[in-house]
């Protein structure tokens, strides 16, 4: 006789058709197993979701800004289901650390993050109305991922292997919460060029939330991303460089950096929304040689530039129009022809944009 | 005698709620499948031994693609499975994998408001055509996940060109 245990007791609990589900969970394999089971748990919280939004509306509601520094940090538990975010809440504004590393650097790093757009470019948090910094943690199970769902970030804990907890990197929690300031200026659309340009903020000014925290100058910072959150089994001391070489090269979990740093060898496929994380190489290299020319602290000069740049772009616009502006913003701050135009015009040329 | 007729209202107005909540409920498919295996006519079970039989059907080759980009990291990822060159008890699971996860019939999709979420391609190819799937961490098709597990297992860094 054929038997659905878990069915039996709830019918429920079961998305699989229950004769699958049933094979899965007997099967000799046990990551056939696990899946299995994870399909369960799975349509378990969809349905508590409902359950629970159902009863209370309000709860799918953001809640209201405090207009100030406001950090939730909250556990997802390994869940992985999006509508499930954010989670259990775990620690609020002005609470003492809890015993999870993961909430804590959260906490820290976005407080970090809220205080550098606060102190060094007049922003009140990510809309510049002091709305509230939500993260989640553990999301999923060994995911190897973060990232900003629109509304909060989201960090994985990695597999250990490629990568450890997202949480770990000041310059990852910095491009996260400055995709949510992105969206809430020039909102560039995450494909192609715009989009290569929407990482490319992510990561210039989370580069640069970090040497402001390490009060790195230009010449002290090593201008990697990711170097925090690299796992056991890979070599690289990074994921993304700013500078000219590859962060990585034939690495058996990685294989090789794919970015560039010229125009001429722009990505033009389809995959990752038209290489939004691939083509960033190209402005990337423009905004690390611009701040070697000015030189000094990356946040003095360079980063402002940049960030009335993002201010001023709109959701088409592509790297030509990004470097045009980037050069007429650094000419009304500092004056026509000064050195902080020249150098604007210096890392653009490089990458074969003509400004 | 008004406490049974009121007793007798609420139950009716209860199961006429439950029936109409699980008709409009995502789970309505589920429900429908579950009565449909307890009845005669019910699919016979995935035969995960012979690498072979699949609800009655006959076998048939089957390739699978897997691609994988974007999220934070950017790395572009995947594996190319052919069934006939797969031993049989991996062929078997993953052909249980691929029919259970409904991508045979899933419709592409993608989150716009997302940022950094991993984009996933899946081709399916059988000697009816190829059937390709596009869609990202913030809408993967419901019950895509066992796949997709096994898949990033398999998967190996591509390179770019």
């Amino acid at each position: 006789m054929h038997t659905c245990h878990h069915c039996q007791r709830n019918p429920l609990h079961c998305f699989l058709p229950p004769h699958v589900l049933d094979r899965l969970l007997n099967a000799d394999d046990p990551e056939i197993r696990r899946a299995a089971i994870a399909a369960i748990k799975q349509s378990a919280a969809a349905r508590s979701l409902r359950n629970a939004l159902s009863r209370m509306p309000a709860m799918a509601a953001t809640a209201s800004p405090a207009g100030k520094k406001n950090r939730l940090v909250y556990d997802m538990k390994n869940i992985d289901l999006q509508q499930l975010l954010p989670g259990t809440l775990m620690r609020s504004e002005g609470q003492e650390p809890v015993g999870d590393e993961a909430v804590n650097e959260a906490y820290d790093y976005s407080g970090i993050v809220y205080d550098f757009y606060l102190e060094k470019l007049n922003r009140n948090s990510l809309d510049d109305r002091g709305m509230s910094l939500i993260s989640s943690v553990h999301f999923g199970t060994r995911y190897n991922n973060a990232f900003w769902n629109g509304e909060q970030m989201t960090y994985g804990d990695g597999d250990g292997q490629i990568f450890i907890r997202f949480t770990k990197g000041l310059d990852v929690v910095g491009h996260e919460l400055s995709h949510g300031v992105v969206s809430h200026t020039s909102n560039l659309e995450y494909f192609e060029e715009p989009g290569a340009l929407n990482e490319h903020f992510a990561d210039a000014l989370g580069e640069s939330i970090q040497q402001w925290h390490l009060k790195q100058d230009v010449t002290q910072s090593s201008w990697t991303v990711g170097e925090a959150i690299m796992g056991s089994g890979v070599n690289a001391k990074g994921l993304r460089t700013f500078k000219a070489e590859k962060a990585y090269e034939n690495d058996s979990l990685l294989g090789t950096d794919p970015q560039p740093k010229h125009l001429k060898d722009k990505y033009v496929g389809f995959e990752d929304n038209g290489g939004v994380h691939i083509n960033s190489g190209i402005p990337n290299y423009a905004f690390y040689l611009t701040a070697m020319e000015i030189g000094g602290y990356v946040w003095d000069k360079t980063a402002k530039i940049w960030y009335q740049t993002l201010k001023n772009l709109n959701t088409r616009s592509n790297f030509q129009e990004c470097a045009s502006m980037t050069y007429q913003v650094a000419g009304s701050m500092f004056g026509s022809g000064s050195i902080e135009q020249q150098a604007v015009k210096t890392g653009w040329d490089a990458v074969g944009l003509s400004v | 005698m008004p406490t049974f007729w009121k007793k007798l209202a609420v139950t009716i107005s209860a199961i006429a709620i439950v029936a109409l909540l699980l008709f409009l409920s995502p789970l309505r498919d589920s429900v429908l499948s579950l009565g449909g295996y307890l009845s005669p006519q019910s699919p016979q079970p995935i035969n995960l031994n012979s690498g072979y039989l699949l609800t009655s059907e006959v076998y048939h080759p089957m390739k699978v693609r897997f691609r994988q980009s974007g999220g934070f990291a950017g790395l572009r990822r995947g594996c190319d499975l052919d069934m006939e060159t797969l031993p049989a008890d991996e062929a078997a699971k993953l052909r249980s994998l691929v029919e259970q996860s409904g991508v045979l019939s899933a419709s592409s999709s993608q989150n716009s408001k997302g940022r950094d979420l991993l984009n996933y391609e899946i081709t399916v190819e059988t000697l009816d055509g190829a059937r390709q799937v596009t869609f990202d961490d913030g809408s993967k098709p419901v019950g895509v996940e066992p796949l997709l597990e096994y898949l990033q297992g398999q998967a190996q860094p591509i390179p770019l060109r």
